[in-house]
């Protein structure tokens, strides 16, 4: 009588016997696995100081210099997160045998090592497809999307620990030594050629989609999600003003921007009487947390002036709100040293000319170093704290 | 009796202290960021666990068979091992309509928005099979090319 346990190792056996390429060898899987390894902990590291610099803890002042460093980590973030897809899916491949290993567990061990690749797997898989998602501006699913790629990082990440502990010695083992007579093993012409087209479509991702975080690369980056001089004055838009409903109270003539809270002297000042103000000027990015950036010329009024107009002590930090209603962004706050940075402008004007309504008019913050969603448009209050 | 490949006999976890360390580290990390996520207002955890858990069945169930049999069926329709440069080309193709897909249909698009997704994702998906193709054959005719000249 045939046992149903002779029929499942049978098939077990089977199926793996029918992975025959020898590039499904542990030297290649070595090398995908630390290119891997290095990726997902660049994206893991700039993306979770994305998240500290927009939720800041209290032991946590992200500073305003340079101010070019956040548009490098988040541009980092994106394209490394890009370049992991052909990884991911090299990996997978050149290790799928072992999907159906058999026994599929063989000790203690192993059962905690083939279940600490269901975190890393799904979590992998996950993270990738919701990054692109987001970066392509798509939302087919119905969580927020940062705190779910947040949490879902932290759970990849300890997956990916776990692994890395499990293959750390067969690793060292495939990259130092000769495998012994009898295995199958690809030749070296073959995992050089293996490996160099996994190199070269993984360039070729890159050069495709990078355009919007490094500018000369915009015009052969065809796949990337924004051309940098497009949108209204030569830069692009995430959030444009029909879709925050600002329109009316942003154009209306009663604007008056206030500034209050911890202040001896508060202000409503009109648009009017804010250009009549000292003007200042400096060069910054916007700089998107799905990877694109773009330098542009701004000028308007120094916060630091208006808090000492204001009367606020020196070490006052400041909260800025917007006119648009129900956005998780309609608030940023600006830590002590952003706020008094020589570069931190309630901006009025873009590269010579007003604001246009989809760039924040009548007035938006501008600071160095921060992500974009922390540049407030429609600005009409300061709070000093 | 069935070819050993390096994976089924050197690759198992030893068990030893680093693996023990490693995994326990690795499942602290894990339940961090689970709880991390639960006390979060806007974490969904039933409806992300569904997408997680989808991502792997996705992969494992759907994915690589698709991937298997057109990888056999390929190999017998020309009666030959595929040469792994045209190889490289078709999985290369196949990475990239993955990650222009969504661009290419435009999900993201608003039209209170004209800045975002401006390009022609279609056409720039055309041009980068079109290069990847031209690569491979390239590199395909060099490689046909280097034995004939050695034998003359």
């Amino acid at each position: 009588m045939v046992r149903p346990v002779d029929v499942v190792n049978r098939i077990g056996e089977g199926t793996q016997r029918r992975f025959t390429s020898k590039l499904h060898e542990t030297r290649i899987a070595a090398v995908l696995g630390i290119a891997l390894g290095v990726s997902f902990s660049v994206c893991f590291v700039t993306g979770l100081l994305s998240h500290l610099i927009q939720h800041p803890p209290s032991w946590f002042a992200w500073p305003p210099r340079p101010a070019g460093l956040y548009r490098i980590t988040q541009g980092l973030h994106v394209t490394t997160g890009f370049m992991a897809i052909p990884l991911l899916l090299a990996k997978l491949w050149v290790v799928s045998p072992r999907l159906w290993t058999w026994p599929p567990v063989r000790n203690v061990a192993h059962a905690v090592e083939r279940i600490s690749l269901v975190p890393l797997v799904g979590g992998s898989v996950f993270m990738l497809f919701s990054g692109l998602a987001n970066v392509a501006r798509w939302y087919p699913y119905g969580f927020y999307f940062p705190s779910a790629h947040f949490a879902i990082a932290w759970v990849t990440i300890g997956g990916l620990v776990a692994h890395i502990a499990a293959k750390v010695t067969s690793t060292r083992d495939a990259l130092r030594r000769s495998p012994p007579p009898g295995l199958v093993t690809a030749s070296g012409v073959d995992r050089r050629v293996f490996l160099g087209g996994v190199a070269a479509t993984t360039g070729l991702v890159a050069l495709a989609t990078s355009g919007g975080t490094i500018a000369p690369l915009s015009g052969i980056s065809a796949l990337a999600q924004r051309v940098p001089t497009a949108g209204p004055q030569g830069l692009p838009v995430n959030k444009s003003a029909a879709a925050a409903r600002v329109h009316d109270i942003a154009t209306g003539d009663d604007y008056r921007l206030v500034v209050d809270g911890a202040v001896t002297n508060p202000l409503s000042l009109s648009l009017e009487e804010l250009r009549a103000l000292p003007q200042s000027s400096a060069v910054l990015p916007i700089t998107c947390v799905e990877g694109w950036s773009r330098g542009a010329s701004w000028s308007g009024v120094a916060v630091r002036d208006l808090l000492a107009m204001a009367g606020a002590r020196e070490g006052a930090s400041v909260r800025v709100e917007s006119i648009e209603r129900g956005s998780r962004y309609r608030t940023s706050d600006l830590n002590v040293a952003v706020a008094h940075d020589r570069d931190t402008l309630l901006a009025l004007d873009i590269n010579g000319a007003p604001l246009h309504l989809d760039h924040g008019f009548p007035v938006r913050l501008i600071a160095p170093n921060r992500p974009g969603v922390m540049q407030t448009k429609w600005v009409i209050k300061v709070v000093v704290r | 009796m069935m070819d050993r490949t390096s994976d089924d006999t050197e690759d198992a976890a030893d068990g030893g202290a680093i693996f023990w360390v490693g995994a326990a580290v690795g499942w602290v990390i894990i339940v961090v960021g689970i709880r991390m996520g639960l006390h979060d207002r806007e974490f969904k955890p039933g409806l992300l666990a569904k997408w997680v858990a989808g991502g792997l069945l996705l992969h494992d169930l759907v994915w690589l068979p698709v991937v298997a049999v057109a990888g056999a069926l390929a190999a017998v329709a020309l009666r030959r091992r595929i040469p792994l440069v045209l190889a490289w080309a078709a999985a290369t193709t196949i990475v990239m309509t993955l990650i222009a897909w969504p661009f290419v249909r435009g999900y993201g698009r608003r039209a209170d928005n004209p800045s975002a997704l401006s390009r022609n994702y279609a056409h720039g998906l055309l041009v980068y099979i079109a290069v990847t193709w031209l690569i491979g054959l390239v590199v395909f005719s060099i490689g046909r090319l280097r034995p004939a000249r050695q034998e003359s």
